[in-house]
């Protein structure tokens, strides 16, 4: 019979040497045994069930092959919320948890006024974005786009789980809100960003697994800041508070491209916790 | 003791038309303050009025002695003087103990640190015996317990395990848990069957408001796990630990939970927080242990406190000479008779100390 902590050494050292992290093993056996962490690390010299070690060797086979731990858990954590995620949504990544950090931080200075914000993610995905936005201030009207009818699921799912309150419109960036002359006060959008040519960089558990439409126009990376320099204009009241997440060199390019479309737009390109670029702000006023 | 005891009663009182005021009833804050302070005295003021009206009573039957009076009845009188006189005794003990001041932290939570000190693997591995202790009994109170660092060791003990604690009054019985453990058994590598002496450490910390220590964003270095690399959309990690260096003091913390790196951050804040309070209530305490020594207080991180004896099934707290056979419901959890004595002796001592 093996012990918990046999079957996790086992797996975290057959993991490690397959290029994968040290934590999957701790994260496939958490959801195995249906533990709390707190009580896994009670209970490493207790016995592991034989039905929950078959389940996590063949969890252990799936992620060393390189399906990525939280499509097999079906899920993973956001701002200290759990998002139900599959394959057919980009899993949340923690410097996205930033890109909302600075948006809330940031938007008092922005509106002073009392009343409801208009909030719009666009390409929600799994919408851990707008999911957040939501629960985290009261005064945001929250809704959410995106392009894939099965993200849409998601996403849905997500708010409806957490209790948010969002509305969802599956079509193309701001096009749905174009369509319904719908206005507002706040865009964020963490939209693909990867270069065709970085792809090839990734590891296989990004590259193979996740939705290639929600990593990479195909192109340079900043096809989708530039289409929505285009729409902006379409969706916006007297002004508007933009914020996007931007790949880790993205930062001046970003940055130039709104300063050409957008005469006196004050912009600021925010670091995420490992120094890269990662969040960009812009204060839009409609050109008089 | 009867002059303090009225003015908490008067406070108490005075408490009760400020909690009907409107002004405070539409100031959460301020409701908030004098319902606990209120809740706080409750039991103080319970237990002095019973006392009054026993001693009343006492007075009362005395006074009745004086009168003229059958046998039967005076034998009645007599009989109801002695109850009553047992009765305010009990009921003052009891005053004495509420009126003992109360440990500021008492309310907190807790950050606890277990490591495993001398004797090698076998202390990591009695490391995590305790921490198991630790973690059922939290379930058993119903608080909460979460890990933050789990530095496990080849057998599966633990080097390092930090833990925080989330509960009603999970300081107030934590507390006297600091100090180095130790553990007498034959472990399961030793062929000749010898008995082994090993020892842990416990700290328990409380958790420590913002108000009470102020950290700079500009004293704090940040490091991830994925510092190196595009991040971001690019990379799939699963580590989202941080680790937190106070530059000032050199205080470093990590949390390594699975709950999203802006949470691990925040969680990590906390014990820095918590690591720096105790630094400074350490170097206070030092100073104050010259002049007056606690009994079983949360003192000397080095003292020996405990031995857990497993050939004979024994547990031995040395501060109160407390010894229990049931060595294995204690680590299963139930360290209730353990913590009580030591609040009792803590108690007693204290009272000596404001009586003497």
């Amino acid at each position: 019979m093996k012990t918990i902590f046999e079957a996790l050494k086992w797996a975290s050292s057959y993991l490690t040497e397959a290029g994968r992290e040290e934590n999957a093993a701790e994260l496939l056996l958490l959801y195995d045994t249906g533990m709390e962490r707190s009580k896994l690390l009670a209970s490493l010299q207790e016995p592991i069930g034989e039905d929950e070690l078959y389940r996590f060797k063949r969890h252990v086979e799936m992620h060393k092959e390189g399906v990525p731990v939280q499509y097999i858990i079906g899920k993973e954590f956001f701002y200290g919320r759990e998002f139900m995620v599959n394959d057919d949504v980009l899993i949340p990544r923690p410097e996205t948890e930033e890109v909302v950090f600075h948006l809330l931080e940031k938007y008092r200075s922005v509106f002073s006024e009392d009343g409801k914000l208009e909030v719009v993610d666009v390409g929600t995905g799994s919408g851990a974005i707008a999911v957040t936005l939501a629960l985290e201030n009261q005064s945001f009207s929250v809704s959410a786009v995106d392009i894939s009818k099965e993200a849409l699921q998601v996403a849905s799912a997500n708010a409806e789980k957490l209790g948010a309150n969002v509305r969802f419109y599956q079509g193309d960036l701001l096009e749905p809100f174009i369509k319904a002359g719908k206005k507002a006060d706040i865009i964020v959008s963490n939209p693909p960003y990867i270069s065709e040519e970085e792809m090839a960089d990734l590891s296989e558990i990004v590259r193979f697994h996740e939705p290639l439409h929600a990593l990479t126009d195909g192109g340079d990376g900043l096809k989708f800041y530039k289409r929505f320099m285009e729409d902006i204009p379409l969706v916006m009241k007297d002004k508007v508070f933009v914020v996007f997440e931007i790949g880790w060199k993205q930062g001046a390019a970003v940055k130039d491209l709104i300063l050409k479309a957008f005469k006196g737009a004050e912009v600021e390109v925010l670091k995420d916790i490992n120094g890269k670029d990662r969040t960009i702000c812009a204060l839009i006023h409609k050109n008089k | 003791m009867l002059d303090r005891l009225k003015s908490i009663e008067e406070r108490y009182e005075k408490l009760n038309e400020l909690l009907s005021d409107p002004e405070v009833v539409n100031d959460p804050k301020k409701l908030r303050e004098y319902s606990k302070e209120q809740s706080d005295i409750q039991e103080t003021v319970d237990v002095y009025r019973q006392y009054r009206d026993a001693s009343e009573q006492l007075a009362d039957a005395k006074a009745m002695l004086e009168e003229k009076l059958d046998a039967e009845m005076r034998d009645m009188v007599k009989e109801e003087i002695s109850e009553l006189q047992k009765e305010t005794e009990t009921l003052s003990e009891r005053l004495k103990v509420l009126l003992i001041p109360k440990d500021p932290n008492d309310d907190k939570n807790v950050i606890m640190e277990i490591r495993g000190a001398a004797g090698g693997e076998e202390a990591a591995l009695f490391a995590g015996n305790l921490y198991r202790m630790y973690s059922r009994y939290a379930e058993l109170q119903g608080w909460k317990t979460e890990v933050m660092e789990a530095n496990v060791t080849g057998t599966g003990g633990y080097k390092e395990i930090i833990f925080m604690i989330t509960g009603s009054g999970a300081y107030s019985k934590l507390k006297y848990e600091n100090g180095a453990h130790r553990v007498q058994r034959v472990p399961e590598t030793e062929s000749g069957g010898r008995i082994h002496t090993s020892t842990a450490t416990v700290a328990c910390l409380p958790e420590a408001e913002e108000v009470e220590v102020d950290i700079h964003e500009k004293d704090i270095r940040v490091d991830t796990f994925a510092s190196s690399g595009p991040g971001g959309q690019s990379v799939n990690t699963t580590m989202s630990a941080v680790r937190l260096t106070h530059l000032p003091t050199g205080v470093v913390v990590s949390c390594q939970d699975e709950k999203s790196q802006i949470k691990n951050k925040e969680k990590a804040m906390k014990v820095l927080r918590a690591r720096i309070y105790d630094k400074f209530q350490q170097e206070a305490q030092a100073e104050y242990d010259q002049t007056r020594k606690s009994a079983v207080g949360s003192g000397d991180r080095s003292e020996r406190i405990r031995t857990y004896n497993f050939p004979q099934n024994r547990v031995t707290d040395h501060r109160i000479g407390l010894t229990i056979q049931k060595l294995d419901q204690i680590l299963e959890g139930k360290l209730d008779e353990v913590v009580e004595a030591l609040i009792v002796e803590d108690q007693a001592s204290k009272l000596q100390q404001s009586e003497g």
